[in-house]
């Protein structure tokens, strides 16, 4: 239901009066942006970004290499223009669809160049170039597809460049801890970037898809990242390598628990917040700790102790990590997260079926364990879904009465 | 030009286009115009590199060989190694893998064409001196491939089959190399295929 359909409502209901109508639907359309506007011309940019990149794949062979590359410069002249002009007339879709497309030209310029004298060399190597030149330009994009598709292309690289020097540097089992430590790192960094008291006052944008993107790592971790027990640990592989990056990612937890705290913060005043309110958010905060511990341990853990492949424990140590986020969420009365919780819960334990499947025997024991467990968990979270949404919305409803009425006796 | 702020926030009045004064129209943010010139730049640079890599370096022709006949071009890239002439040299050569190892390039004694085949062998970055060109072993694979336009790879398949391909390298004195050309039976490509 629109806010139109919403105010008709409760003007018919006799909750608000004509004036407060017109205000209401005045500040509405004041503040509405035209994301469907923004979606079509960043989707139109990607287009466009794109064809440049097909246009030089198919090589035009019956062009010169002179036209090619000096059209191309052209090309990338217009487009600086095209941008400036559009920055100092404030037009800012205008700049930020065409930075995007001067993010696809580089791209394509750059193959272009290397495609006309045959440059060859490594895609990683030709991503830096790209990065590293774009990037103080990209930094000024500010809508969140802009910034969205900027840091895509920096993580990109990224990934293509660290994965190279792992390769270069080590190989073989080692791999394993230091890919694990570069994607908890890189996650911990863009939950930290989004969370930065700078970076959310000067660029909102760039904070929201920072959070995001580390918010889908932080999944990775806390699903992927536990898979490290089934991995035969032994003496010979854990070294100086393995240990480094033990303590590597030990620090970054220590920042995953401040950007935690952070957000455990989101909504509360320290200077208002009631000696209850301190006492509870404190208690969360070791909660919360707890958890980030749990998933390190489960990340890097395994491949610092010397041990066999575990069938169980995995299992174990992932339910334990979702439980415990699962109360989390209660106690914040993120519904959301709550619900996340349970489900992957669930999926696990639907995993098991797969992992006990051996002999017939264990295999049948092992469906109807999991089925039970499966249906014990279905009816759970159907129960108690509805028993905690409920009481979150109480909660949530008190608080905002609780603020009302603290707000009216303030003189 | 004059400095300004950048515009990093839309006005939240109208995102589109603001009623911001005409003056404003004239001014460019500096810092803007680095960040745009940047890769700009870095483009010219990579042109005026190649081109110097190909006016002044010495040329060599090398002869190609494919990896395997059905494996020849993969894409728009034609794949290929190089089928370098071995030196007589009974001098220890280095691992190609070894960061400090060097391709040295030879003239062959009597060979006074514009762009001799060369004998080829591995040498440590201390005895490039002896080298008529010099280039890091770590850079050959980038010569393992040629760019060829999509419409042109079945009849290049075929000519690369029946004919002799070599490619032209263009090695700089501060051992940049770079493919100057395709041969097929000493013609570029481009000739050689347009009677195909």
């Amino acid at each position: 239901m629109n806010v139109q359909q919403k105010l008709r409502q409760w003007q018919q209901a006799g909750l608000i009066e004509a004036p407060q109508v017109q205000a209401i639907l005045l500040y509405e359309q004041q503040r509405a942006r035209p994301y469907g506007f923004y979606a079509l011309g960043g989707l139109g940019a990607l287009a466009i970004g794109i064809g440049l990149l097909s246009l030089v794949a198919a090589n035009w062979a019956d062009i010169s290499a002179s036209t090619k590359l000096g059209l191309d410069l052209v090309l990338g002249l217009l487009l600086a223009l095209g941008i400036l002009r559009a920055d100092a007339r404030r037009s800012l879709f205008a700049r930020e669809v065409l930075l995007v497309i001067l993010m696809g030209y580089v791209g394509a310029s750059i193959g272009l160049v290397s495609q006309i004298y045959q440059l060859g060399g490594r895609v990683e190597h030709a991503l830096l170039l790209w990065t590293m030149v774009t990037l103080p330009a990209m930094l000024y994009l500010v809508t969140p597809l802009g910034t969205m598709v900027a840091l895509l292309m920096v993580l990109m690289t990224w990934f293509a460049n660290v994965a190279e020097l792992i390769r270069t540097v080590l190989g073989g089992y080692h791999e394993i801890a230091l890919a694990g430590t570069v994607a908890y790192v890189t996650t911990v960094a863009l939950l930290a970037l989004g969370s930065a008291r700078l970076v959310l006052l000067k660029r909102p944008a760039l904070a929201r898809s920072a959070m995001r993107l580390g918010t889908l790592g932080l999944l990775q971790l806390a699903t992927v990242g536990q898979l490290g027990f089934y991995v035969h640990t032994q003496w010979r592989d854990v070294n100086h390598v393995t240990y480094g990056c033990a303590v590597i990612v030990a620090l970054a937890a220590g920042v995953l628990w401040w950007v935690a705290r952070r957000w455990l913060g989101r909504h509360a005043d320290p200077a208002t917040a009631s000696a209850a309110t301190k006492r509870e958010h404190e208690a969360s905060s070791l909660w919360l700790g707890l958890v980030v511990a749990v998933l390190t341990l489960g990340c890097i853990g395994p491949l610092v102790v010397e041990h066999a492949t575990l069938r169980l424990l995995p299992a174990l140590w992932f339910l334990l990590l979702w439980s415990l986020t699962g109360y989390v969420a209660m106690r914040q009365r993120s519904f959301g997260l709550f619900r996340t919780a349970t489900a992957m819960i669930a999926i696990r334990l639907l995993i098991v079926y797969f992992e006990v499947i051996g002999s017939l025997a264990a295999s049948g024991l092992g469906m109807i364990l999991g089925g039970a467990l499966t249906l014990l968990a279905a009816w759970l979270w159907r129960k108690k879904t509805l028993e905690v949404g409920g009481r979150m919305a109480l909660a949530k409803a008190a608080e905002a009465e609780a603020l009302t009425g603290s707000e009216g006796e303030t003189p | 030009m004059s400095e300004t702020q950048p515009n990093t926030q839309a006005d939240p009045q109208s995102p589109m286009q603001s009623q911001a004064p005409v003056a404003a129209a004239t001014t460019f943010n500096v810092r803007l115009v680095i960040a745009l010139l940047l890769p700009l730049v870095a483009l010219v640079l990579l042109i005026v590199r190649a081109e110097l890599v190909l006016k002044q370096g010495r040329r060599w022709t090398v002869a190609i060989t494919g990896y395997d006949p059905r494996d020849l071009i993969r894409g728009h890239y034609l794949q290929f190694r190089l089928k370098w002439k071995p030196a007589s040299s009974l001098d220890e050569q280095c691992p190609s893998t070894s960061e400090d190892c060097y391709l040295c390039l030879e003239r062959q004694g009597g060979d006074t064409s514009a762009r001799p085949e060369p004998t080829m062998r591995r040498v440590y970055s201390y005895q490039t001196k002896q080298c008529d060109s010099a280039f890091p072993a770590a850079t050959e694979e980038n010569l393992h491939k040629y760019f060829i336009p999509e419409d042109k790879g079945a009849v290049l398949e075929r000519a690369i089959r029946e004919k002799e391909a070599s490619l032209v390298l263009a090695v700089s004195a501060t051992g940049e190399v770079v493919i100057k050309d395709l041969l097929l039976n000493d013609e570029p490509w481009t000739q050689a295929i347009k009677h195909e």
